[in-house]
């Protein structure tokens, strides 16, 4: 008995590799990865849909928002920095709707990186002429404009303070699938005497992904 | 002692008609398959772009299963649908049906159950629905989920 149960294990064995051997398919999809998209808001920003974690999608804004200050006659130059406000009304956050900042003194600014891997940083900057101008010519260097950086519930600034420098200047690095936000406060230094008028200048916050 | 070896040869058989019926596990031919697409592009879930969730992205498509199953006409079994595991980490594919096939989620390395029951025709066919999420840090370049069928006949 016992040999004729090994002869029948050698027989359906042989039958289990043929139907193997004959019968092996498979069929396949071929996944892409996700797009690099990058999201950059300073001031007023505009999310569609809800805020991101409840499905919203990014939208575009044009707003520019108006940082200022007037110097008054009595205090112009006296090395005293004077507050600027804004008419930024971006408090929440779109991410989840976190008061992040306390507006017009605060301006939201805030950014996400999203790459296919864990690789690759966005570079956020400012770029700004070498001066800010009046419409008389007179200038003002955008050197004399400073702000620091904080968050509702954040104690850690990932957008640095900093000063304009008249040129480009890196503000973070934001890193791969990663969503940075803080509050910018700017001052101005009146360290100097310059010709009364309106003087104005553009910041132009830039997110680049290399 | 003659009945002693009988019953011995009577309980080797048992055991082997018991292993018969575990191993008939094969793979099903479904070369009649057809894609709605041959290239799934994935997308970015809205959620998850912090550091602490997740960075799912997900995609879909249409696939026609057609599964030749004229070997086991007349018999009694349940086909499974495999993904074998995936270098890009866990892939979680689920699929709603037109109603042959039983719809279902499936997680890469695994199988999940497609059909139960009498194997009626040589050939079950049913367009499913399927929606694939795969984490997207992982997923760098153009990756090819190969899926199969098998067949646990009774």
């Amino acid at each position: 008995m016992i040999i004729i149960i090994q002869h029948s294990t050698r027989v359906l064995a042989a039958i289990l590799l043929l139907a193997i051997a004959t019968s092996a398919q498979a069929w396949s999809i071929a996944i892409s990865p996700g797009t690099r998209q990058i999201f950059i808001q300073v001031g007023n920003g505009t999310y569609t849909g809800g805020n991101h974690n409840a499905g919203g999608s990014p939208a575009n804004n044009a707003t520019v928002n108006v940082v200022s200050a007037n110097v008054p006659a009595a205090s112009i130059g006296n090395g005293s920095p004077v507050a600027m406000t804004s008419n930024s009304t971006a408090a929440n956050s779109f991410l989840d709707g976190y008061n992040v900042c306390n507006p017009p003194t605060q301006v939201y600014i805030g950014g996400w990186v999203r790459v296919p891997g864990s690789t690759g940083n966005g570079v956020m900057s400012v770029t700004t002429p070498a001066n800010l101008i009046n419409g008389a010519g007179n200038t003002i260097p955008f050197s004399s404009i400073s702000w620091s950086s904080t968050a509702n519930g954040n104690a850690t600034a990932h957008v640095a303070a900093g000063t304009f420098n008249g040129a480009t200047l890196t503000l973070a690095n934001i890193g791969a699938n990663t969503w940075v936000e803080n509050c910018m406060v700017f001052s101005y230094a009146n360290s100097t005497v310059y010709p009364s008028g309106t003087y104005t200048g553009r910041a132009v916050y830039t997110l680049s992904l290399p | 002692m003659k009945y002693i070896v009988s019953l011995i040869g009577i309980l080797s058989l048992a055991l082997l008609l018991q292993h018969v019926a575990v191993a008939a596990t094969f793979r099903v031919d479904d070369t009649a398959t057809l894609l709605g697409e041959s290239q799934v592009k994935m997308r970015w879930r809205s959620t998850g772009v912090n550091n602490t969730s997740g960075h799912i992205v997900d995609g879909a498509t249409s696939v026609t299963i057609r599964l030749n199953t004229t070997p086991w006409l007349n018999k009694t079994g349940q086909i499974y649908m495999v993904l074998p595991p995936q270098p890009i980490g866990q892939v979680l594919v689920d699929w709603s049906t037109q109603g042959k096939l039983l719809p279902g989620t499936l997680i890469s390395g695994n199988r999940t159950l497609v059909y139960a029951g009498p194997i009626q025709s040589p050939i079950i066919e049913d367009t499913i629905h399927v929606q694939i999420h795969s984490d997207g840090t992982k997923l760098l370049s153009i990756h090819k989920l190969e899926f199969y069928f098998e067949i646990d006949v009774d």
